[in-house]
C-alpha cells in the first residue's frame, strides 16, 4: 500500500486574499439541491453505537480515539512538542487558533466500515482539513504501520496556524520534513532522512521545471505512480536540504520563493535564480549530491519539561457526537452523490454538537455552497462562537458575497461597510492578523461611500501590522485606491509604482492597478 | 612599489638598479628616506627586552619600557582567563616604543593616512605582529589602542572570529583596562568613544547583532563611531550596569552569540528572548537610559599572577642592529625602499638573521606576491628560522602540493616527507600549541612507506587539544595501516564521525575504508548517525521570521490629514 495524505487546501481564506477570484468561481458552480433525506452516511452512522470513544484534550490538540489512553497520551505531548518545534524551525508565533482535531480509529473501529477516497485515485492515509477547522484523521492501521504520516499531516495544519500558506511543492516538503519526526528521551528530533527520497534513487527524477509547475490537481500527483514517488522525494530533499542551512541561506529564500509563487510568479528558472542564486541545472548537482551523500542535519530538540507538564483531559465522547464527526468526515472526503445528500441533510436538521459546526462550514466550503457557509458562520456568531475563525470567515464571506471583487468604482454603502466593519473587528479582537479579516478592513475602508481621513490611517495601520507577516500587497492597493479617492495622487502613484514592481504583489490585485495607474496619468 | 619584490637570489642587481631609480626618481614624492644614513632613530640608545610572550625594543625609559610588557602580559593574560582559551594560532609580537614623537611619526608616515595622531599602532602581517608606541604622559593614553587591537589580535590568535559587535565590543572594554599595583578596573569607556552615545539615536539591536565587516555601520565614518560605542555599552550594561539580568542569562547569551560558528546554528532573536526573558525592544530602552545617563562603573579583578616587571630580559641594541630592526618595521609599515635595501644588504651576509629574510618574504606577501614570499622564507628557514608561522607555512605550501587530491594508496616521496618533517618538527618546538602544525605533521606521517612512530606519538599527545579533530584522526588511521596494523586503523577510521568531519574528510575516510575493505565506496558510511545539533525548544513571544512581502514604505503620506 502506497501511503500519503491528502489537504484539504480550500481556497477559502486565500482567493479572498487574491482578488476573490477563486470565490466568485466557486459561486457560479454553486448547487441549487435541497434534499432533506437522512443520507445514506447517517443511516450507516446510525446502525453503529461507537463504543469506547473518547477525546482526550492537550492545550492545542483534541484527539478522538477508540485506542487506549495509554497508547495515546505519549501521541498527544509529541504533538505539543512538534507544535513548539515548528516555531522555532520558521520563527513564526502561531496565531490564536482553535484546538487541532485528531481522529485516531483502531483497525477494529467502527469508523473503518468507510474509507475515504478525496480527489485522487490513491488510497488516502490521513485526510486533514486545515483551512477553516483542523481536523486530521488518520485513516490507514497506525498502530501497525506507524504514526509517521500522521506527523506529515499535522505539519501542514502547523503552517496555517503559523500564518505560513505554502505553495503546493514547499507544502508536501514542510510536511515530509516532519514526517520521520522522532521522540528523544527529552524532546524530538526532526529531520531525518525521509525514505521518499531513497525513491529518487532508482525512479530518477522529474525536471525541476516540471516539479515545481506540479499542483494537488496535476495528473502526476493524482495518479499513483512513479512521478508521483519522484516528486515526493524531490519535494522531501529540497525543503530538507534548505532547512539544514542557516535561516538567512535557507528559510528566508524558501519564504521568499514561497511568496513570489503564491503572488502568482511562475516557478521560472529566471525567478528561482533571483532566490536561491542558483540554475535549475546547478540545483540538480546539489540535490543530486545531497541524496549520494545521504548525510542529514538531524535537529534534536530538547524541550524543558515544565513545557509538556501539561494536563491532558480525558472526556467521554456521545455516539451522537461521533456520528456527526463521522459524516462530516465523509461528506469532505468523498466527491460522491451520498456526500452531497448527506450536506444537504445536516444543513437541514443542523449539527447539534457546538465545536463540530466549523466543520459544517468547512464542507459547505468543499462543495461550493457559500450562502450556506455564510448562514452556518452567522448562526455560530448569534450562539456566542468566540473562535477568531468564525469571525475571520464571517467578515471575509460578507465581503465576498456583499460586495464582490474590488474595483476602482466600487462603492460599499455606509450600512454594509459598518456591518462589515464589526465583523471584522470582532475577528481582530481575537487575532489581530488574523488572515482575512485585515485585507477586508482595508478594502471596505477604501472602497466606502465617504472615505475620511481616520480611514486611510486605518488602513495604513493594516499595511503596518501585516508588513512581516502576510501579503502586504491587498492593504497597500487598498490604501493606493484610498488615497486616490481623497485627492493625494502623490501617495496613490507612488504605491502604485512600488506595487507593479515588486515580485511579490498579489497578481490578482495587478489589473485594478494597472487601471489606477491609467488613471494617475 | 610592487617593482621592489623580485626574486633576491637571481634578480639582486636588477632590484638594487630599480631601487636606485625609485629612490632618485619617486622618493621626493612620496616623502621617504633618501638613503640609509637619513633614517630616523637609528642610535645607541635603544635596548631590546623580552616577557614570556612579547620583545620589546625601547629607547624610551627602562621604567616605561618594563611597564608596557607589563601592560601587555596582563592584557594578554586577562583575555585568555576571562574568555578560558587558549592560542591555536600564536603570532609572535614585537614593540616598538619610541622616546621622540617625531621618530614615531617617522615610522608611521603614510600608514593609514587617516590616522596621523595616532598614539600607537597595530599591524598583523603573515610573520609576526608588530605593536608601534609613541611616548605619552601617561601609560593609560598609550594602551587604550594598543589593547584594543591587541584583543583583535587575541581572537585571531585562538582561532576564533566573533562577530563584530561582540569583537569589537570586548575590544573597547579591554581597551579601556586600568592597571593598578594589586588590581585590575575593567570596564572603564576608552577616551572619547561614548561621547556621542548619549544623544545618538541607538541602532535597533537586531541591527547591531547583524553588522559584519561589509556593513555600512562598519565601515563609514558616519555611522562606525556608534555602532563601536553601542557595542561597548551593551557588554558594559550587561556586565557592569545596575540592572537586575542575571549574570547567566548574560553568560548563556554571550556564550553563544559570541561565536559566529554557534550562531550559524541558532536564531538570535530566539536565544535573546529566552536568556533575557524580554525582547530586543525591551533591551533597547534599558540601554537607552543607560547611556543616556552616561555613567560607567567598573569592577576590579585581582592582577593576573605573573613574572614581576624586573624579571624581564633587557639587553643593549647595537646601532647596526636596531638599523635592521628599524628597516623591518619601516618595511612593514609603508613597504619602505630603504627598509629593504637595508634587509637586502644584511641578508648578504654568511650568518645573515633569518629574521630579514621573513620580513621580506611577509613584505610580497602583503603586496600579494606569494612566490617570492616564500622564496624568502625558504631562505629564512635556511638560515635557521625558528619563527613557527614561516616555518608552518611554508610546509603548508608544499603540503598543500602533495595532498590535492586524495589517493589512499599515495606514497609521499621520503625526500619530500624529510622536507616537511624538518619545518613542521621545528615549527612545533618554537610553538608547541597550535593545531596546523601536528595535523599537516599526521599527514606526512599517515603517506610516507615508513612513519617516524616519534612524529605519531607527538601528534597524538597534541590530539585531545586539537580543535578540529577529524582529519588528524584519518591521518592517524593511514599511518596505523603503514606500519602495519590495519585493523587499529579501521577502528580509528570508524570513530571518525563522532568528531564532526567536514565534507572531504568523511568522503576521503569512506574511500580509504572501502579500499581497506574491499567494499564500494558508496556502501561505506561514516558519518555520525546520532543526532547532530542540539537545540533548546521554546514556545515563540512573537514571530522573529519575516514573512516577504511588498515591503511597506515609511512615509505612508501624512497621518490624519489626507
Amino acid at each position: 500500500m502506497s501511503y500519503d495524505f491528502r489537504f484539504t487546501r480550500g481556497a477559502f481564506r486565500r482567493s479572498l486574499l487574491g482578488g476573490l477570484l477563486g470565490v466568485f468561481a466557486i459561486l457560479e458552480a454553486k448547487s441549487t439541491d435541497s434534499t432533506v433525506l437522512m443520507s445514506p452516511y447517517e443511516v450507516v452512522a446510525e446502525s453503529v453505537e461507537f463504543k469506547g470513544w473518547k477525546k482526550l484534550r492537550s492545550p492545542n490538540f483534541v484527539v478522538y480515539t477508540d485506542a487506549s489512553t495509554k497508547k495515546v497520551r505519549p501521541f498527544l505531548q509529541q504533538m505539543e512538542m512538534m507544535h513548539m518545534v515548528a516555531q522555532v524551525i520558521t520563527g513564526r508565533r502561531p496565531l490564536n487558533h482553535q484546538p487541532v482535531h485528531v481522529v485516531l480509529p483502531t483497525s477494529r473501529s467502527d469508523w473503518k466500515k468507510l474509507q475515504s477516497k478525496g480527489g485522487v485515485d490513491w488510497k488516502v492515509a490521513v485526510s486533514s482539513e486545515n483551512e477553516f477547522t483542523y481536523l486530521c484523521v488518520v485513516e490507514y492501521d497506525w498502530q501497525e504501520q506507524g504514526i509517521y504520516v500522521m506527523w506529515a499531516s499535522l505539519a501542514g495544519i502547523e503552517s496555517t496556524l503559523l500564518g505560513i500558506d505554502w505553495a503546493f511543492h514547499l507544502s508536501k516538503g514542510f510536511s515530509f520534513y516532519f514526517e520521520t519526526m522522532r521522540p528523544t528521551d527529552d524532546g524530538v528530533k526532526v529531520g531525518v532522512g525521509n525514505p521518499r527520497i531513497n525513491n529518487l534513487n532508482h525512479l530518477g527524477w522529474l525536471d525541476w521545471e516540471r516539479f515545481f509547475a506540479i499542483t494537488g490537481g496535476s495528473s502526476e500527483y493524482r495518479r499513483s505512480g512513479s512521478a508521483l514517488q519522484m516528486f515526493g522525494g524531490q519535494a522531501a530533499v529540497f525543503m530538507h536540504y534548505w532547512l539544514a542551512q542557516p535561516p538567512e541561506q535557507g528559510l528566508h529564500k524558501l519564504l521568499d520563493w514561497n511568496t513570489r509563487l503564491q503572488a502568482g510568479r511562475e516557478p521560472t528558472a529566471e525567478e528561482f535564480q533571483k532566490v536561491f542564486g542558483m540554475t535549475f541545472e546547478e540545483l540538480d548537482d546539489v540535490m543530486r549530491d545531497y541524496v549520494k551523500k545521504n548525510r542529514y542535519v538531524i535537529r534534536n530538540y530538547g524541550i524543558p519539561t515544565k513545557m509538556t507538564d501539561f494536563v491532558v483531559t480525558e472526556i467521554d465522547v456521545s455516539a451522537k457526537e461521533m456520528r456527526e464527526l463521522f459524516v462530516l468526515v465523509q461528506i469532505k472526503n468523498q466527491r460522491i452523490d451520498d456526500s452531497k445528500i448527506a450536506l444537504d441533510s445536516l444543513l437541514a436538521r443542523g449539527v447539534e454538537t457546538p465545536h463540530l459546526r466549523a466543520l459544517l462550514v468547512a464542507a459547505c466550503h468543499d462543495w461550493r455552497r457559500m450562502d450556506d457557509a455564510l448562514e452556518v458562520m452567522q448562526s455560530m456568531v448569534a450562539a456566542g462562537d468566540e473562535a477568531a475563525e468564525t469571525w475571520d470567515g464571517l467578515a471575509t464571506l460578507t465581503f465576498v458575497l456583499e460586495v464582490g471583487r474590488p474595483e476602482l468604482e466600487t462603492r460599499i454603502s455606509s450600512a454594509l461597510a459598518e456591518r462589515i466593519t464589526g465583523l471584522v473587528h470582532g475577528a481582530l479582537a481575537r487575532e489581530s492578523l488574523a488572515s482575512g479579516s485585515n485585507p477586508v478592513l482595508a478594502w471596505t475602508l477604501a472602497l466606502k461611500e465617504d472615505v475620511a481621513p481616520s480611514d486611510l490611517d486605518a488602513i495604513r495601520a493594516v499595511c503596518r501590522k501585516m508588513d512581516g507577516n502576510a501579503d502586504t500587497s491587498n492593504p497597500l492597493a487598498a490604501l493606493a485606491v484610498a488615497a486616490w479617492r481623497v485627492g493625494d495622487e502623490g501617495l496613490s502613484r507612488r504605491l502604485v509604482d512600488l506595487l507593479l514592481a515588486s515580485p511579490y504583489c498579489d497578481e490578482h490585485v495587478i489589473p485594478l492597478l494597472e487601471e489606477l495607474s491609467d488613471r494617475l496619468g | 612599489m610592487v617593482l621592489l619584490t623580485p626574486c633576491p637570489s637571481k634578480l639582486f642587481p636588477v632590484y638594487r638598479c630599480v631601487i636606485f631609480l625609485y629612490l632618485t626618481l619617486f622618493l621626493p614624492i612620496w616623502g621617504q628616506w633618501s638613503s640609509i644614513e637619513n633614517m630616523p632613530a637609528v642610535d645607541d640608545d635603544w635596548s631590546r627586552y623580552e616577557s614570556e610572550n612579547f620583545e620589546l625594543y625601547s629607547d624610551q625609559s627602562d621604567r616605561a619600557s618594563r611597564g608596557i610588557l607589563e601592560d601587555l602580559e596582563i592584557l594578554r593574560a586577562l583575555f585568555i582567563q576571562e574568555m578560558n582559551v587558549v592560542e591555536r594560532k600564536r603570532l609572535q609580537v614585537t614593540v616598538y616604543a619610541f622616546a621622540r614623537s617625531s621618530d614615531y611619526q617617522a615610522y608611521t608616515h603614510q600608514y593609514k593616512s587617516k590616522r596621523k595622531n595616532t598614539a600607537g599602532l597595530y599591524m598583523r602581517r603573515p610573520d609576526r605582529a608588530v605593536i608601534m608606541l609613541r611616548p605619552m604622559e601617561t601609560r593609560e593614553d598609550s594602551r587604550q589602542v594598543v589593547f584594543h587591537e591587541y584583543v583583535h589580535h587575541m581572537f585571531r590568535a585562538i582561532d576564533q572570529d566573533p562577530p563584530v559587535w561582540f569583537n569589537e565590543g570586548l575590544a573597547d572594554i579591554l581597551g579601556g583596562l586600568k592597571i593598578g599595583k594589586n588590581e585590575v578596573e575593567v570596564g572603564h569607556p576608552m577616551f572619547g568613544r561614548i561621547a556621542a552615545l548619549q544623544n545618538a539615536k541607538l541602532l535597533p539591536l537586531g541591527t547591531l547583532f547583524e553588522v559584519t565587516r561589509d556593513s555600512r555601520h562598519y565601515n563609514s565614518d558616519e555611522h562606525a563611531g556608534l555602532f563601536y560605542a553601542q557595542s561597548f555599552a551593551l557588554l558594559h550594561y550587561w556586565k557592569y550596569g545596575k540592572s537586575k539580568i542575571p549574570a547567566e542569562a548574560v553568560n548563556r547569551f554571550v556564550k553563544i552569540a559570541g561565536s559566529t560558528e554557534a550562531m550559524k546554528r541558532t536564531n538570535i532573536q530566539s536565544l535573546f528572548e529566552e536568556c533575557f526573558g524580554m525582547d530586543y525592544r525591551a533591551m533597547e530602552k534599558q540601554l537607552s537610559r543607560y547611556v543616556r545617563r552616561g555613567r560607567y562603573t567598573y569592577s576590579k579583578v585581582p592582577r593576573p599572577d605573573l613574572p614581576d616587571s624586573k624579571t624581564y630580559t633587557k639587553a643593549s641594541v647595537s646601532e647596526t642592529v636596531i638599523l635592521l630592526r628599524l628597516a623591518e618595521l619601516a618595511v612593514r609599515t609603508r613597504g619602505d625602499a630603504v627598509g629593504q635595501l637595508v634587509l637586502l644588504e644584511a641578508g648578504e651576509k654568511a650568518d645573515a638573521d633569518p629574521r630579514v629574510f621573513e620580513t621580506l618574504g611577509a613584505n610580497s606577501m602583503v603586496q600579494g606576491d606569494t612566490e617570492n614570499g616564500l622564496e624568502y622564507w625558504r631562505k629564512a628557514a635556511r638560515l635557521g628560522s625558528r619563527n613557527s608561522t614561516v616555518l608552518r607555512e611554508l610546509a603548508r605550501t608544499e603540503w598543500e602540493k602533495w595532498f590535492q587530491h586524495y589517493v589512499p594508496t599515495f606514497k609521499l616521496p621520503e625526500e619530500v616527507a624529510d622536507e616537511l618533517r624538518g619545518l613542521l618538527v621545528a615549527s612545533i618546538q618554537s610553538e608547541p600549541v597550535q593545531d596546523d602544525a601536528y595535523e599537516m605533521l599526521a599527514w606526512v606521517e599517515g603517506f610516507v612507506v615508513e612513519p617516524l612512530p616519534g612524529n605519531i606519538n607527538a601528534v597524538q599527545n597534541r590530539f585531545k587539544q586539537m580543535k578540529r579533530k577529524a582529519r588528524t584522526l584519518l591521518a592517524i588511521a593511514m599511518s596505523r595501516d603503514r606500519m602495519g596494523f590495519r585493523d587499529e586503523g579501521v577502528a580509528i577510521l570508524k570513530q571518525i564521525g563522532r568528531y564532526e568531519p567536514d565534507e572531504w574528510t568523511l568522503k576521503a575516510a569512506e574511500i580509504t575504508l572501502a579500499e581497506w575493505e574491499g567494499k564500494d565506496a558508496s556502501a561505506v558510511y561514516l558519518g555520525d548517525t546520532s543526532d547532530t545539533v542540539r537545540t533548546g525548544a521554546k514556545a515563540l513571544n512573537k514571530s522573529v521570521t519575516r514573512i516577504p512581502s511588498v515591503p511597506v514604505p515609511a512615509d505612508l503620506g501624512q497621518e490624519g490629514s489626507s
